[in-house]
């Protein structure tokens, strides 16, 4: 089930809701984790089942990593959790990419598996996976009881598209939460704000993406929107999913970490990777770039860590070449900032700084978006004049007209801006008491528009089936 | 507004229009059929394990939510309009208006059927006018 659909909003949510505030304390887990694994099986009937025996499996191996401990050898269960999570994973999201390399390397004839990827496997493999590694390290105790371990995994609000909730940042509050009108209120702002977001600006903005593909008049002009535009979607309609989960949390009584901070302001690639899927960043520094020694030891090993985290972020995004590409891309900038950019850059103004970040993005995102590379290479072509296409045309230059406010409220969006400047109002005299009726207004507002573009069936794609 | 009351605000407006929109979705009668689209709406699918387990009851359900959603029109019409008003896009579901007028867009160009009306153009000619010294009226 999508956030963003009248069947969430209208029928699974309040039905929640009720349920959830009128059972008593000791009840509300069940509670989640009944609606969470509804919520799951109504999109993926089948693997529903794969998901339970996965937190089966990560509670069973948090209570062997403790006994184990005793007689002094926890590394054995340790080794076995991340073998079985990982061979979950490795089996659904990579065997067919495996295949076609070997395939394709050899000459062979192996038949593709086909298998549809389980909605939301990376994640919660990734969730459970710092629970078995957290109660070896001694940072997370023990889930005696299954029912809360699963809610954990399960729990609907980040399920399918993150943020990678750890176990330790929930830890306490599944045993024990408190719930307000403040959180919740909270919580209703962030959520109508995340779905704004999604259905607003990266809706439309994929619609002109798909105008884009479809389009038998490109030009350079059109290229460098339809990457932009790229860009921007999936900015928003990840960082709008960030928004809803982290909304709902709350108002079921969690708080679970930002997931995105204004990425677009990065001044550079590194700076851009703290600020943008933080969660899934953090997880790879603490779970294997800081094991495998993190920049301390000589340049060499430094420059071994960061191609092995960059290549791992790069595939856990999907089973392709595009992707890991983008992920070793990545850290080619980051190792020629740290050896030569970052002084470079450090004598000019910074405008220079923030067009380098521009076309390293603009151009990342290409890469991102290339299911086959030749559909890269023919964009990145396209967009520097290599391809016999004119500037411009007709055509771009009504979508320019037609997306043209889209675009820029999507651009000014990215920034703090807007945030900044709600918080200005509010240090003035009767600021906040206005803000806080017209933000609720304004909010409740943007819920019946949303219901307008939903109800009318408008362009809603799902861009996380293939993490 | 004081804080407090905006938090009681906030979630109760939220938890009302989230709950009244679903009780009225279950209270109003289905409708067969949208003059404003001509088209015939989904029904609520029919119950069977098989399509359970598939998938396909909860993605016919998906359909049935939106083709039966209560005061359907006017959403449509709240979305068309901040379209053309408040995001200024030229168009809504392909429907393009000029001076007043409203036009479908039919781009980018099927050929092959404009290939295929004028070859029935020509069959028409070649059947019934052949030889016939027919000339068009000018108005």
């Amino acid at each position: 089930m999508l956030f963003s659909s009248i069947s969430f909003l209208y029928y699974f949510l309040p039905a929640v809701l009720i349920l959830y505030f009128i059972v008593p304390k000791n009840r509300k887990n069940t509670i989640l984790l009944i609606a969470s694994l509804f919520f799951y099986f109504y999109g993926e009937p089948k693997y529903v089942v794969l998901m339970i025996l996965s937190s089966v499996s990560g509670y069973l191996h948090g209570l062997w990593i403790e006994k184990a401990k005793v007689s002094g050898n926890s590394k054995l269960p340790l080794a076995s959790s991340i073998v079985i999570g990982f061979s979950g994973l490795l089996f659904f999201k990579y065997t067919d990419f495996f295949i076609q390399n070997t395939n394709w390397l050899f000459n062979t004839n192996i038949p593709l598996l086909r298998l549809a990827l389980p909605i939301g496997i990376s994640f919660y493999t990734f969730q459970i996976l710092s629970y078995t590694i957290d109660v070896y390290r001694g940072e997370a105790k023990v889930q005696k009881n299954l029912f809360d371990f699963m809610t954990y995994v399960t729990l609907f609000p980040q399920l399918i598209a993150g943020p990678i909730v750890r176990y330790t940042t929930v830890e306490a509050e599944l045993a024990e939460r408190s719930h307000s009108f403040k959180l919740f209120a909270e919580g209703v702002n962030r959520f109508v704000i995340g779905l704004s977001k999604k259905v607003i600006l990266a809706n439309t903005l994929g619609e002109l993406g798909k105008i884009f593909a479809d389009s038998g008049q490109k030009t350079v002009l059109f290229y460098w929107i339809m990457s932009i535009s790229f860009m921007l979607q999936v900015y928003f309609d990840f960082s709008g999913y960030s928004d809803m989960a982290i909304g709902l949390g709350k108002i079921f009584g969690f708080q679970f970490l930002e997931n995105f901070n204004y990425p677009f302001i990065a001044k550079s690639v590194s700076e851009f990777w703290r600020r943008w899927h933080m969660s899934l960043g953090t997880w790879f520094r603490d779970y294997v770039y800081i094991p495998m020694g993190g920049n301390r030891g000589s340049t060499w090993k430094w420059l071994r860590n960061v191609a092995v985290v960059w290549f791992l972020t790069g595939f856990w995004h999907g089973a392709q070449w595009n992707f890991i590409i983008w992920g070793l891309y990545f850290a080619c900038f980051l190792v020629l900032e740290k050896f030569w950019l970052n002084d470079f850059f450090k004598k000019l103004p910074s405008l220079f700084r923030r067009m380098y970040m521009f076309f390293v993005l603009t151009i990342s995102f290409v890469i991102f978006n290339a299911d086959r590379l030749g559909d890269g290479i023919q964009n990145l072509k396209g967009m520097f004049g290599l391809l016999k296409v004119p500037f411009t045309g007709p055509e771009t230059m009504y979508y320019l007209r037609s997306y043209g406010l889209m675009l820029i409220i999507a651009f000014i969006g990215a920034t703090p801006l807007a945030a900044k400047g709600v918080a200005w109002i509010k240090e003035r005299k009767h600021g906040k008491s206005v803000m806080n009726f017209v933000e609720p207004v304004f909010h409740g507002l943007m819920l019946l528009l949303i219901t307008g573009y939903l109800v009318d069936g408008s362009f809603n794609p799902f861009l996380y089936f293939r993490f | 507004m004081r804080e407090r009351v905006k938090n009681i605000f906030v979630t109760v407006i939220f938890s009302l229009l989230l709950i009244g929109f679903s009780v009225a979705n279950i209270m109003t009668p289905d409708l067969e059929f949208s003059k404003s689209e001509r088209r015939k709406l989904k029904n609520l699918p029919e119950f069977s394990f098989q399509s359970l387990f598939s998938g396909d009851l909860f993605e016919d359900f998906e359909k049935y939510t939106l083709d039966q959603f209560v005061m359907r029109d006017f959403f449509r019409g709240v979305k068309a309009w901040s379209k053309y008003n408040v995001f200024m896009q030229k168009d809504n579901n392909r429907i393009y208006i000029i001076d007043g007028n409203v036009n479908k867009m039919e781009y980018p160009l099927d050929e092959r059927s404009v290939i295929r009306a004028a070859e029935k153009f020509n069959e028409i000619r070649e059947k019934y006018f052949k030889g016939k010294n027919w000339k068009s009226k000018k108005t």
